[in-house]
């Protein structure tokens, strides 16, 4: 019978010292990024059946648990997903509408104000040179000033090709780190022991994924999580990761695309759709800074061949009529970074038409009114638009964006605030909390010690009695 | 709900790091006295600032062609009062000369005069501004009358837009006013020929020439109106433009600028929560559970 008391104690030594552990560990890592705090799950020991009834055998540990909402685990990474999205519009379209300019110094919006304001003066003194020379110098400002914005705006978009590069090599690193885990996990867990540290570390990298890309998550029942695209692309199943990697993309001036190839070899071209940073960035460059684009080239293809075809009507102060004021453009494809002066021109102020009959010269400036009344005429934007407005439309469509993007990054900045507080909540690790439970397994130590001295005594008692 | 030390952590650094960023934000706004400084700022803003400046720049386009179109006006309006003024004389003395109180030597002496204000007038048909003839149509490079009087210029009047929508023609036509076209006189072939018959003691041929000079008067003082009239519409479209660009200042102002009256207000606000966030962080760190244990 003291053996039994002796064994007692042995056992409750031993769960003390796992708890003592297992708050050791918590402790330690309180400010690991991803730990879910244990709990050692305690149970008493099948009983013996003696005579007066079941005598207690003493305390075992069954198992090691970690605690952690897998909803709340869930909607987090959606909403990191979401957050990368506005987040990575942002990144992209900051440096865009820097380009365009900043303060109220709209690059373009400017040098259309001064191109016409010269065509003005024009109107009002057809035969001075000095005038003329102004129109010029105008005309040739306005097409610089269109040739930089696209540049810049061109620039913008190459610029993000090194973050999604590197974006998708990280992502790649850790897509595989997540089928390796899968693969540990499931050989440990089939063994009957709960992976607690190993599955913290796949959930810390599906979100660090799932900021970089939209995706969904499924767990399945051998342990394996598996991430897919929310239009079902397969990313990692159970151990097999499939490949994301960044090509140059011919059909879009050169620029980064993504593509993700699975595990059977099948290649698909990624878009903004696919969500997170990366598809934000997308979406910034192939949507909204595309469409720029297309605005500014329309503008200046649009004011070229307006400018063009009255002062094709009109005669300089040679009484040469039929000349181009810019190269005639083939279309609205790439145009504002070919606008230029025409040759015929460029240099000579006297070809300016300001004239609509080759017999009134130099006085007539009928031409010259027509062309300063372009400015505020609807030739931009399919006949709806007058140039300038049209030109302060596009840093407004820029700004548009960046500030929506912004408003739902502050949004989903606050829900992940939110979902991070509660799933501490659940997960954290509280250095009181362990304390409080260090400080229990030290006491039970302490009496496990003393039921095993009590034993020690009994037993020299009995031992004692024969002497 | 259950709260550990890290979630204290995280939202004392939210607290304090959101407190910084308005508080930047708002002394940027006050320190560039400019609330929308990039469109992103306020999109709603910066396109209505955009289509401002867009007015405000056809408004500065029309004030230049209103005052082109002042100076030529008020330039033909200065030749037509002297012109007036020498028409006047010119019947004086033909009102003289129809009288046979005077002697050949006097009618001589008057044809002489004749004969200067016949320059004069040659000279004010011809007047320049800014080394255009302002008489001669889209021809401005040529006077706008020979020695013998022929029309050399084109019946161009040059058109200036002087407020948005609003021509205006700012020249007169050089033809019609001396030259005789459209049923008028040729002012310089009526002093003329008052020379000739003054010259000639012809008392009967400078009689008739008397109503020819009234009809001539008339011609001038026309014109006249009809530059008077064109200066009251550039004078009203300069008001005009005026009172429209201040309108538009004010309204680009009250988008784009930092009322800071309200501003100061959000900045005192801005730096109470931040020292409070400030404050509460430090009570939070000053609590220590651990050495109770």
């Amino acid at each position: 019978m003291s053996f039994s008391l002796l064994s007692l104690g042995w056992t409750g030594l031993n769960v003390s010292r796992l708890l003592a552990e297992t708050s050791g560990h918590n402790t330690s890592n309180v400010n690991t990024p991803g730990y879910s705090r244990q709990r050692v799950e305690l149970s008493a020991r099948s009983p013996l059946w003696a005579v007066p009834g079941m005598l207690g055998t003493g305390a075992q540990a069954t198992s090691i648990s970690s605690l952690r909402d897998l909803f709340i685990e869930k909607q987090l990474l959606g909403a990191g997903g979401e957050g990368g999205f506005a987040g990575g519009q942002i990144e992209a379209l900051q440096a865009a509408e820097t380009a365009i300019g900043v303060g109220g110094g709209d690059r373009l919006q400017q040098a259309l104000g001064g191109f016409f304001q010269a065509l003005s003066a024009l109107a009002a003194q057809p035969s001075d040179l000095a005038t003329r020379e102004q129109v010029l110098a105008g005309a040739r400002e306005l097409a610089q000033a269109f040739r930089d914005v696209r540049a810049q705006l061109q620039s913008s978009r190459q610029g993000l090709d090194d973050q999604i590069e590197q974006s998708a090599a990280e992502v790649q690193k850790n897509l595989e780190e997540i089928a390796r885990l899968n693969r540990e996990i499931r050989a440990a867990e089939t063994a009957g022991v709960q992976a607690n540290d190993l599955r913290d570390r796949r959930g810390l990298l599906a979100q660090q994924v799932a900021e970089q890309l939209g995706v969904r998550v499924f767990s399945d029942d051998r342990g394996n999580l598996n991430l897919a695209l929310a239009d079902g692309a397969v990313l990692v199943e159970g151990d097999q990761a499939a490949e994301l990697r960044a090509v140059k993309d011919p059909a879009n001036d050169g620029l980064m695309a993504l593509e993700l190839v699975s595990g059977s070899g099948v290649v698909r071209h990624l878009d903004a759709a696919a969500g997170g940073r990366l598809g934000g960035l997308l979406q910034a460059r192939d949507v909204t800074l595309r469409q720029a684009l297309e605005k500014l080239d329309g503008l200046a293809f649009d004011l070229a061949s307006a400018v063009n075809n009255l002062h094709r009507g009109g005669f300089g102060l040679d009484g040469v009529g039929g000349r181009d004021l810019f190269t005639p453009l083939a279309g609205p494809d790439g145009a504002a970074g070919q606008l230029a002066l025409d040759p015929a021109v460029d240099g000579n102020a006297r070809a300016l038409a300001a004239a609509s009959d080759p017999a009134a010269l130099p006085g007539d400036n009928r031409v010259a009114l027509l062309l300063a009344g372009l400015a505020s005429a609807p030739i931009a934007s399919g006949g709806t638009q007058d140039p300038i407005s049209a030109a302060s439309g596009i840093g407004s469509f820029i700004g548009g964006a960046l500030a929506s993007a912004e408003r739902d990054f502050e949004f989903h900045a606050g829900r992940i605030a939110q979902l991070s507080a509660w799933r501490e909540s659940v997960s954290g690790v509280s250095l009181e909390e362990e304390m409080i439970e260090l400080a229990k397994a030290q006491r039970a130590f302490e009496a496990a010690t003393k039921v095993i001295k009590t034993a020690d005594e009994l037993l020299e008692t009995v031992i004692s009695l024969k002497g | 709900m259950r709260i550990t030390e890290k979630q204290i952590m995280a939202s004392l650094n939210r607290g304090i790091a959101q407190g910084w960023s308005r508080l930047g934000e708002i002394q940027e706004r006050i320190s560039s006295g400019v609330r929308v400084e990039k469109p992103s700022d306020d999109p709603l803003a910066s396109a209505r600032i955009g289509s401002i400046d867009r007015a405000l720049g056809e408004l500065e386009r029309c004030e230049l062609a209103a005052r082109e179109g002042r100076a030529g006006l008020e330039a033909s309006e200065g030749a037509l009062a002297e012109m007036s003024d020498l028409l006047i004389r010119a019947r004086e003395l033909a009102v003289q000369g129809a009288s046979d109180q005077y002697s050949a030597e006097d009618r001589h002496a008057m044809a002489l005069e004749v004969e200067k204000l016949r320059e004069q007038a040659l000279a004010l048909a011809n007047t320049q501004v800014g080394g255009r003839y302002i008489f001669s149509g889209a021809l401005e490079d040529t006077p706008a009358f020979d020695a013998a009087g022929n029309y050399q210029g084109d019946g161009l009047e040059r058109e200036l837009e002087v407020a948005p929508g609003l021509k205006v023609a700012v020249r007169l036509r050089g033809d019609i006013l001396f030259g005789g076209a459209g049923g008028g006189v040729n002012i310089f072939t009526v002093l003329s020929d008052l020379q000739a018959a003054l010259s000639a003691n012809d008392g009967a041929a400078v009689r008739s020439q008397l109503s020819l000079l009234e009809q001539a008067g008339e011609q001038i003082s026309q014109g006249r109106a009809r530059a008077g009239s064109r200066l009251n519409l550039i004078s009203g479209a300069h008001n005009w433009n005026g009172q429209l660009a201040l309108q538009l200042q004010q309204d680009r102002s009250s988008w784009r600028d930092t009322d800071l009256a309200s501003a100061s207000l959000d900045l005192a606000l801005a730096q109470k929560a931040l020292e409070a966030s400030v404050l509460s962080a430090s009570r939070m760190l000053q609590m220590n559970f651990l050495n109770r244990f």
